[in-house]
């Protein structure tokens, strides 16, 4: 432990970095072992450390900096989670973004993966608690358009080159998906819910029940597309790179549909995925 | 865009531009407007091919840009991250950058980032620390750092020198060059009772390739660096001042809260119109 006056650069550093970043504020930072073990400095002693101005003590310009800390990290979250945090309601989102933060300090020199852990952060402090299926579906839902808004995209397979790809090797063929994608199964049907706010309509919360949603981007677009049970389960499967036909087979041997109507519903899906840029490479065997 | 430098690497007067925020792209990409140059976080960009990348590619065939970085953390003493510098070595080159910088701060320690930008404490250690850390990066990035004097709001007793000592002096030992942020200055002033021209009296002109104009929030006890308004009559003033010490200098507005129309940030930054050529003027 350092002498106040003297600290070393080393020793400042990791000292205000635990001061300003404890989850109680400045005071009880300071009393932290974490910034104790650099510099051991009471309340009423800081100035030995950091001057004090005409107008501010020590301890309120080191304040400054750890309101500045929550607020801009809580906001980067608001920023990402906006549904679920008007799900949440404003101050239990915060909360739950504090006491993530403090779970989970940011080690990354950028905040894109700053909030990668919170839907499951969430998951855990919610557990058991009114509303959780929706709020942690919510998050994941944001999570995935976070995730795909960044994420390359890959060259794309259109419509027109799936249509001419031999239709006698389908069964055997292999499709690869945008890595701009991600598919989730969630507690509730989060993803109708979000469309409803997003368009200013009333919506009812959405009562628990498995729910199945599609999160890709299309050129500059996010797109959300809610799946049924057999969707999500080709998507799955086509995307660990399991050939069509075996794909198909397993995901949707449960399909209430006749066997002469099967053909034009898959095709429709197929149609449909090729056309908002799900597929970027088709390859046989 | 003038090529009368004025400063020892020969970087270019890029005349007044303004930062580029995601909510302005598409105005950008869908009416070119009227703007010298743009500044980008370059943080923003790295990691992503989503459309941000796409939008700047757009931008970047049109305008100069220069690149402004928050998370070099240069002042730590955690490793420097040569794989991040790597990233903004690799953006410059897409993007053709006029330059690239940061702060003189730190941002993070012991592996834990705190997205602020951190005071140093002014102390010879400091420096020698720092001088080392800004000639590593320049030698990888191989060109100059340009490097910014950030908003303070606390100083540490451990200080044996003034902020603006420290800067010039890193700036000397390191040979890099300055973004002199006349907001910043103030704010800095006002949060630790000095007197920013005597500030200013200290900064090596030579060295200024480019300048900050932002707005702040002034809570009476302190002030805070938000970027939220329009710059201030004192802030003008000491842009006024430093046209008049460095000459004609790329200027950039900054403004990153309750971000207005993309005109709005055009009539601000042209304001500074009034105060450009007044070093040639003063010399008759």
């Amino acid at each position: 432990m350092a002498d106040a006056g003297s600290a070393g650069l080393d020793r400042l550093e990791r000292w205000m970095l635990a001061v300003v970043t404890h989850a109680g504020g400045s005071a009880r930072g300071l009393r932290h072992a974490r910034a104790r073990r650099q510099i051991d400095v009471a309340v009423g002693d800081i100035e030995r450390v950091v001057t004090r101005s005409s107008r501010l003590s020590a301890i309120e310009r080191l304040d400054i900096y750890a309101e500045a800390y929550w607020l801009r990290l809580v906001e980067v979250m608001a920023n990402e989670y906006p549904t679920t945090r008007d799900a949440m309601g404003e101050r239990a989102f915060d909360a739950a973004c504090r006491a993530y933060l403090a779970r989970h300090p940011s080690t990354e020199r950028l905040l894109l993966g700053l909030s990668a852990k919170f839907p499951d952060f969430l998951a855990r402090r919610l557990r058991g608690k009114r509303g959780a299926a929706l709020a942690v579906s919510l998050a994941r839902i944001e999570r995935a358009m976070e995730d795909v808004f960044d994420a390359p995209a890959g060259e794309l397979l259109s419509p027109a080159a799936m249509a001419a790809l031999p239709a006698a090797a389908w069964g055997r063929m292999r499709l690869e998906l945008t890595p701009a994608m991600r598919l989730l199964a969630l507690d509730c049907d989060a993803n109708s819910h979000m469309t409803a706010l997003r368009s200013r309509r009333s919506a009812s919360r959405p009562r628990p029940r498995p729910a199945w949603v599609l999160v890709h981007r299309h050129g500059l677009r996010v797109l959300r597309t809610s799946l049924t049970r057999e969707q999500y389960a080709l998507l799955r499967l086509l995307g660990r790179g399991v050939p069509i036909g075996r794909a198909i087979a397993r995901s949707c041997r449960d399909l209430r549909v006749s066997a002469d109507r099967l053909p034009a519903l898959l095709s429709g899906w197929f149609r449909d995925w090729a056309a908002t840029g799900l597929f970027v490479a088709a390859r046989v065997g | 865009m003038s090529s009368a430098a004025g400063n020892r690497w020969g970087l270019p007067d890029l005349g007044l531009g303004v930062g580029l925020r995601p909510a302005h792209f598409r105005h950008v990409v869908e009416n070119w407007p009227g703007m010298d140059w743009f500044e980008i976080v370059s943080e923003n960009f790295i990691d992503t091919v989503g459309p941000p990348l796409h939008y700047l590619d757009r931008i970047a065939e049109r305008y100069p840009i220069a690149m402004h970085g928050v998370s070099m953390s240069l002042g730590s003493t955690d490793p420097l991250d040569f794989e991040f510098l790597g990233k903004i070595k690799a953006l410059a080159t897409r993007v053709r950058a006029a330059w690239l910088g940061d702060h003189v701060c730190w941002t993070g320690v012991a592996g834990v980032n705190g997205h602020d930008l951190y005071p140093m404490p002014y102390t010879e250690q400091s420096l020698r620390h720092m001088v080392a850390r800004v000639r590593a990066a320049q030698d990888f990035l191989e060109r100059p750092l340009v490097l910014e004097n950030p908003s303070t709001y606390l100083r540490f007793r451990a200080s044996t020198m003034p902020e603006e000592e420290f800067i010039a002096r890193l700036a000397e030992e390191a040979d890099c060059a300055l973004l002199l942020d006349v907001n910043n200055v103030y704010v800095t002033c006002r949060n630790h009772d000095l007197d920013p021209l005597e500030w200013l009296a200290s900064v090596p002109w030579d060295r200024v390739v480019q300048i900050h104009l932002a707005g702040h929030t002034d809570h009476g006890t302190h002030c805070i660096d938000t970027h939220n308004g329009r710059v201030i009559d004192p802030v003008w003033e000491l842009y006024a001042e430093a046209q008049r010490r460095r000459g004609n200098t790329a200027t950039l507005l900054e403004w990153d809260a309750d971000i207005p129309k993309f005109q709005v940030l055009q009539r601000e930054v042209a304001r500074a119109v009034r105060f450009r050529d007044a070093r040639k003027a003063a010399n008759g």
